[in-house]
């Protein structure tokens, strides 16, 4: 007999061996910022938690949340990516307020 | 049209396809003949000798060769101005096309429509407010989909939009294949695609343009964007409050929807004039509280979803993330460490280029100068003209034509190179590097583009500032710019330092001259950053652009419009102030010069700065000369110096520290008049403009009598 598990009292500090919950889904992609991600990878935009006025202007350019972003250089000043065939360089600064996942 | 029979004999009229109110539209005007007119007003002129005027608007982002086309269409026939109290560039332009005249009107370059910057906010408002007959969105071949934004976003505002997919030729290469028809049907406007630089592109472009306007072979019914159903409530909520407004009568509601939700700053506050909209912004919080869903996200990020369908439905052979021939140089010229010695040696070759280059032509410009105006004096005292006005024809407004035609050369190779670093790419990658060089001043990579310029011309230095995305930042390099040594006043520290010390020494001196003014800037920023305070901070976001091989045509245009500004601004101003000068340096007429008005002014002030600086009467008379116009600098020291060669009767009249001492004062102490003027028009403010003249003026006496007092004990 199978033995589903209860989804109402599921405990989500657990860590819990039923496929992929959405929990387990995060811990596995780690979210970091964007000026520690490593050249050449393609990474997701998760979150952008910077001001209304650079928020607005990323939007502009095509960096939103969800958009997906090659990094081509990260290692002194600001960081470029390549965002839908455009190379675009992003401020360290800024690039810390965004959050992506590999 | 359909016809049931309820309705069989009477007129029935289509219904616009996406049920768009009608109400902003005015009614499309009719030729003189009678004949409907297909799309858009036409527009009769009765002073013009062309009947019929079209007006077409190019719309687009940077970098998408939006001038090119322009440049290639309107040829000679540009205007370039001011937009009305604004500090964007106007360019505006015409062709001819079988008798109608087509004027083009090329927009500043933005990402968007929305009001972030005047330039977006220009834009938008000439598109609605002046209702072009036909808005060209330029759009870049390889880059559909980033482009192709402000298209999208146009398309919501106006009907008469068509699109112009550039750069074809580089999208072949990259075996990217587009469907204009399905392009055509999805976006439901024209679709024109061409190169910029294909031999038939001209005429294919006016043909597209003229077929526009004219014929029916084109159809106007702008796709019409759905955003998901939540938006959509907020959308038509916000609509049907506003709908009977008085503002903003030209803005079709739905975009002035959108914008309000999008939190559209400018959009609100002129709404806000008539209506109380706190509701909406209520129930704009509660939608990003309880369904976590911002508007100001949510909006963009539809627009570029159907995008990304309109491509994947319409291209072939688009790859996401491919690497591209410019990312492989970039991995030299813009690595951490061999970036910088590259830049340097570009710069240097730079320059360079630009001292060779003109030399000989300085020198042959001179020498046909120096000979016609003995001519012109010659032939004056044939006619027995009083020699007090053969003077003032010869001394006073030909040497003052001959200032600025001296210049020129040197600005225009110097403006040449300039545009072909623009065009080719690598002046973006220069702000790129720049950018972690100047943050520890506070001043963005930007900042830099504003300085090199400012080598060439403080005015040109100065209009580039404009593109400097913080104000702060932009304020503090409009005000420094003039501790920039410009060419006129490179040419006094070649002069001068070339007369006192061996090559070597003088190199040295030079370039040491070059680092001080350099960081007389940087420290400026920093200590102006006390002072105006913390205004929002645009951190650095630019884009960076493939490499181009440069064209001749691009660099043309580019170098016509930057040194027409100095050839209007600065030569005017050079040319009245020599005769200002003749007129102080010579009356009362036919005495020494100690005696003149400028005699009298120098030795008074004298005084001063005999004691301070260690400037004799002569050195204070001539830098007072230089305030308005420092190609003057040397010409006043030959005629206060007066003997067989200036060189001779300088070195018997200098000591070491005095001539290093008006060296370092005449490389930073005020700026041109032609400089404040600019400083005036760029920031609108008085009080800045006497910021940007007293300011320089008192740091440098500062550092000059550290300089003297410290070198005093030597020699």
């Amino acid at each position: 007999m199978l033995i589903y598990p209860n989804f109402k009292n599921l405990d989500i500090s657990k860590n819990y061996l039923y496929g992929s919950s959405k929990q387990q889904m995060n811990t596995m992609n780690k979210k970091i910022s964007l000026a520690d991600s490593t050249v050449n990878s393609i990474v997701k935009v998760e979150k952008i938690v910077t001001g209304e006025k650079a928020r607005r202007f990323l939007a502009d350019l095509g960096v939103l949340e969800g958009v997906k972003l090659r990094i081509i250089k990260n290692d002194l000043g600001p960081i470029l990516v390549e965002i839908k065939a455009t190379r675009v360089a992003i401020g360290r600064g800024i690039a810390t307020k965004i959050e992506v996942t590999a | 049209m359909r016809r049931s029979r309820f309705n069989q004999g009477k007129k029935t009229y289509k219904r616009k396809p996406h049920g768009r109110r009608p109400h902003w539209r005015k009614p499309h005007g009719k030729l003189p003949g009678g004949k409907p007119h297909g799309v858009g007003r036409p527009f009769v002129d009765a002073d013009s000798d062309h009947t019929i005027e079209h007006r077409i608007a190019f719309l687009g982002n940077p970098n998408v060769g939006k001038s090119s086309i322009f440049n290639i269409l309107t040829g000679s026939h540009q205007h370039i101005g001011n937009w009305p109290g604004k500090t964007v560039e106007k360019k505006e332009g015409h062709f001819l096309l079988s008798d109608e005249y087509f004027s083009l009107i090329d927009l500043p370059g933005a990402y968007s429509l929305s009001a972030h910057s005047e330039e977006e906010l220009i834009t938008r408002q000439y598109v609605v407010e002046e209702r072009p007959d036909l808005v060209c969105a330029i759009v870049d071949a390889t880059r559909l989909e980033r482009t192709s934004y402000i298209a999208l976003q146009a398309l919501e505002l106006t009907d008469n939009i068509a699109l112009i997919v550039n750069m074809m030729d580089l999208a072949e290469k990259e075996n990217i294949q587009i469907d204009r028809h399905k392009l055509e049907k999805q976006l439901g406007i024209p679709v024109l695609l061409v190169s910029a630089f294909d031999n038939n592109c001209i005429i294919r472009i006016k043909k597209f343009l003229y077929d526009a306007l004219h014929t029916e072979k084109y159809t106007f019914q702008p796709a019409f964007l759905l955003y998901s159903q939540k938006l959509e409530t907020m959308i038509n909520s916000v609509s049907r409050q506003i709908s009977d407004r008085t503002v903003l009568r030209d803005y079709p509601t739905r975009w002035l929807s959108i914008k309000v939700l999008e939190g559209d700053n400018w959009v609100i506050s002129k709404l806000e004039e008539e209506y109380v909209l706190d509701d909406i912004f209520k129930k704009i919080e509660k939608l990003k509280k309880s369904e976590k869903l911002d508007p100001a996200d949510e909006i963009p990020k539809r627009k570029y979803k159907a995008l990304e369908n309109i491509v994947k439905k319409s291209v072939i052979g688009y790859k996401d993330f491919k690497e591209k021939k410019s990312d492989k140089v970039d991995k030299v010229v813009m690595h951490k460490f061999w970036g910088y010695p590259i830049l340097i040696l570009i710069y240097a070759a730079f320059f360079l280029i630009t001292f060779y280059a003109s030399g000989p032509i300085i020198n042959g410009l001179d020498y046909l100068l120096t000979s016609s105006s003995e001519i012109v004096r010659g032939w004056l005292l044939a006619v027995n003209s009083p020699i007090f006005l053969t003077s003032l024809i010869v001394d006073g407004i030909l040497a003052g034509v001959g200032a600025v035609l001296l210049f020129i050369p040197i600005i225009v190779i110097f403006y040449i190179l300039i545009a072909v670093m623009e065009d080719s790419g690598y002046l973006a990658r220069t702000a790129y590097l720049m950018d972690s060089v100047l943050g520890k001043f506070g001043l963005q990579g930007t900042a830099f583009l504003s300085m090199i310029m400012g080598l060439g011309c403080n005015v040109t230095g100065i209009m580039a500032a404009r593109t400097i995305k913080s104000e702060r930042d932009r304020m503090s390099m409009i005000l420094t710019n003039s501790f920039l040594p410009c060419a006129a006043r490179l040419g006094v520290i070649a002069f001068l330092t070339g007369i006192f010390f061996k090559p070597w020494v003088a190199a040295l001196l030079m370039l040491a001259l070059y680092t001080l003014s350099f960081l007389l800037v940087f420290l400026s920023a920093l200590f102006f950053k006390l002072f105006l305070g913390k205004s929002e901070t645009m951190p650095l976001i630019i884009e960076i652009p493939e490499y181009r091989l440069p064209r001749l045509k691009n660099i043309f245009y580019l170098t016509w419009e930057r040194a027409g500004i100095f050839v209007k601004k600065a030569g005017t101003f050079i040319f009245i102030a020599s005769i200002v000068i003749w007129f102080m340096g010579n009356i009362p007429y036919g005495v020494t010069p100690e005696y003149t008005i400028a005699g009298y002014m120098g030795r008074g002030l004298a005084y001063i700065t005999e004691p301070l600086f260690g400037f004799d009467w002569r050195m204070v008379v001539t830098l007072l000369f230089g305030i308005p116009a420092k190609e003057v600098v040397i010409s006043a020291l030959g005629i206060l110096y007066p003997g067989v060669s200036l060189v001779e009767s300088l070195l018997a009249a200098w000591t070491i520290p005095q001539a290093i001492s008006f060296l370092v004062f005449q490389l930073t102490y005020s700026p041109c008049f032609a400089t404040l003027a600019t400083i005036r028009s760029e920031t609108k403010s008085w009080k800045m403009t006497a910021v940007g003249f007293f300011y320089p003026l008192i740091v440098t006496s500062l550092i000059t009598v550290a300089v003297y007092y410290s070198l005093l004990p030597f020699f």
